[in-house]
């Protein structure tokens, strides 16, 4: 995954323009599990939504898995995102009136999968993130650590080789957010799938392999290069 | 998965999908009341057109000033009439007031005796006949029966096997017919010998003729033998007062392969003093009435389709708003717009299924009920058809899919980025 001078501005009003990212230069190797570190507003989000093809960039070049999806018409777009990223969220993002297992197979709907095929799959998954036990469950009866497995496995569904995780343990306990760290490592070193996670946990950085640090919408830094309180510094 | 879904989805809010289901409910419920009141209407309608548009009806050209049934239909007439190129059978008939005087003030049609040879009216129809509701059709060469009108019915109390009172005669209830909307619901047939004793009963200088023949009858024999020759010759002559050959009308049949309105044209011209009306000009007048109830059930239709329409734009523009971050998340995870777009329109669409299937439901449950009452009281006035229940079903999906379209393309349309952050 590559990203050259990525820009975005947003306009608020005619004379206000928020540049939310000024040129941001990222290389991602395939297999690798990276960190996006940085302070709120730093333009963590906006990346992760320009590299996981949701929003299209005011500049800058993308390519991703060898092509670049700014090129992709809006309907390519969405089954690009559909077979190659999976989306992991801070808040789980699960749709309360499906069973875990639905949620898990939401993606292989849009990829056209029969539904029993999908079931299958999403059984498989959801046993993978040790959920074997909670398939017809619905997510107002996990706890949250679990809703954030059946978000994990839900990012898997469609066998994507890239995932991006925002703020994936921001909702959770230290002792949740350890295990699902584990089981990210486990699925990152066993699948060879390359993950970018946003976040603002210094031990979910430190998991990683690598960790990029972003402030005002520019890249300043990457682990080892910078201080240790630049890499480190969460929001206020 | 996807229809499962969108039930969970509808009961998601309950309260306002009861409200919004109930709104189609009301409107679907309404289109089938009224629905099926046009259903039965046309019906009848299409009853009265088998009965009237398959002869060529000839009347006595009316004579100002002389209450109906005081026109005969000159014997004669007939016979012109089967002189007519293209005319196949003529049947003659009685048609007289039931009542010598109307007691009360009537709508439409008073209550009229149709005195006809039913085999040789079915003859002139090719086999259209009066449909029966109940009973059955007379015997040839029976006499003292009566097929009695849907509304003379209801109105006389008269059932199959009772006895009917008729300007003085008693007649046997052998056949009740369907309500036809037209004349016949309000006609008592007879034989065409017992009308034309009626008949001949009902006209004053008729029915002196025939209470002389019943004198002359009364004289002892003995008595007529000492009378001179020429005296026996006239009583003999006014003994009988021949009643054949009396009639008001004539039902006219075509030969196969005529065109009936050239049929009913020749005998305007060959035949005079007789109005003539063809089957196409009865049609036309039929017709007519059934605009009217085709207006209603357009307009009934009108309302279910505004009044559900609106429910079900508003649910399904707040159900919208509720999930866009849904909306957001299913199109980052690949969600085309035609997908989100289908997902939604389906939505809409069940909610208008639902209300079309309980809107057909409880209207289907009403009209039945009220059909079981009124056939109590000799009229039934709804048919909830099978293509009424079903366009009111289709109408209410196809009704909820149309008002599903602009919530939907505004979900299909957020942008995902704004529609994930949105809380």
């Amino acid at each position: 995954m590559e990203a050259e001078d990525l820009r975005k501005e947003y306009r608020r009003s005619p004379a206000q323009v928020v540049h939310a990212l000024n040129g941001v230069t990222l290389s991602v190797a395939e297999g690798s599990m990276v960190a996006i570190v940085g302070p709120s507003g730093s333009g963590k989000s906006t990346l992760l939504h320009l590299l996981g093809c949701l929003d299209r960039p005011t500049a800058g070049r993308i390519r991703l898995l060898g092509e670049d999806p700014s090129r992709l018409p809006p309907g390519s777009l969405s089954d690009f995102r559909n077979r190659n990223l999976g989306f992991i969220f801070q808040q789980h993002y699960l749709i309360p009136t499906l069973t875990a297992w639905e949620n898990v197979a939401l993606p292989l709907r849009y990829a056209r999968v029969g539904p029993a095929a999908a079931r299958r799959r999403a059984r498989d998954l959801l046993a993978e993130v040790g959920l074997a036990e909670r398939l017809n469950h619905r997510p107002g009866e996990l706890s949250g650590g679990q809703q954030q497995r059946v978000a994990i496995a839900r990012a898997l569904a469609c066998d994507p080789p890239l995932i991006l995780a925002d703020e994936p343990t921001g909702e959770l306990d230290s002792t949740t957010t350890g295990q699902v760290m584990i089981l990210l490592r486990r699925l990152n070193r066993e699948s060879g799938r390359t993950f970018l996670i946003v976040t603002h946990n210094p031990e979910v950085a430190r998991a990683c392999d690598r960790c990029v640090i972003l402030r005002d919408g520019r890249v300043v830094g990457e682990e080892g290069l910078v201080t240790a309180a630049g890499a480190a510094s969460p929001d206020p | 998965m996807v229809v499962q879904e969108a039930l969970r989805n509808l009961l998601r809010q309950k309260g306002r999908t009861a409200l919004t289901v109930t709104g189609i409910v009301i409107g679907i419920f309404a289109l089938t009341v009224m629905g099926a009141l046009a259903e039965k209407f046309n019906q009848m309608i299409a009853n009265g057109e088998r009965y009237f548009t398959h002869q060529i009806s000839v009347y006595a050209a009316h004579v100002n000033g002389a209450p109906l049934g005081s026109n005969f239909f000159p014997a004669e007439k007939v016979e012109e009439i089967k002189r007519v190129p293209g005319v196949d059978e003529v049947a003659p008939e009685v048609l007289m007031l039931m009542e010598e005087e109307t007691r009360r003030l009537t709508l439409g049609i008073p209550p009229l005796i149709h005195g006809t040879d039913l085999a040789a009216v079915a003859r002139t129809r090719r086999g259209n006949q009066l449909v029966l509701r109940e009973g059955r059709m007379p015997r040839p060469g029976e006499r003292g029966w009566v097929v009695v009108g849907a509304d003379l019915a209801f109105e006389r109390k008269a059932q199959v096997g009772e006895v009917l009172r008729l300007r003085g005669r008693s007649f046997r209830v052998v056949g009740v017919a369907d309500k036809t909307m037209t004349g016949p619901d309000r006609m008592a047939f007879v034989a065409l010998e017992d009308a034309q004793a009626l008949l001949a009963e009902s006209q004053p200088y008729l029915r002196l003729l025939k209470e002389q023949a019943e004198a002359v009858r009364a004289i002892p024999d003995f008595w007529v033998v000492l009378l001179p020759p020429a005296i026996r010759r006239q009583l003999q002559a006014v003994s009988h007062l021949p009643v054949q050959g009396l009639a008001t009308a004539a039902s006219v049949g075509w030969k196969p392969g005529e065109d009936p309105e050239e049929v009913a044209r020749r005998i305007r011209k060959a035949v005079s003093g007789v109005e003539v009306y063809s089957p196409a000009e009865m049609r036309r007048s039929l017709r007519q009435a059934t605009l009217l109830f085709n207006l209603l059930i357009l307009g009934s239709a009108t309302i279910a389709l505004v009044v559900g329409a609106l429910a079900v734009i508003n649910t399904m523009t707040m159900a919208v708003l509720e999930r866009t971050r849904e909306i957001g998340l299913k199109r980052a995870l690949g969600a085309r717009t035609a997908d989100v777009l289908r997902e939604y329109l389906l939505e809409a669409g069940l909610i208008g299924f639902l209300g079309g299937l309980a809107g057909v439901g409880s209207g289907v449950a009403f009209v039945s009920a009220l059909n079981r009452w009124m056939a109590e009281r000799g009229a039934v006035l709804f048919a909830a058809t099978p293509r009424l229940e079903l366009l009111g079903v289709v109408l209410a999906t196809g009704l909820g899919v149309a008002a599903g379209v602009y919530p939907a393309l505004r979900a299909a349309r957020l942008d995902c980025v704004q529609a994930l952050r949105e809380e």
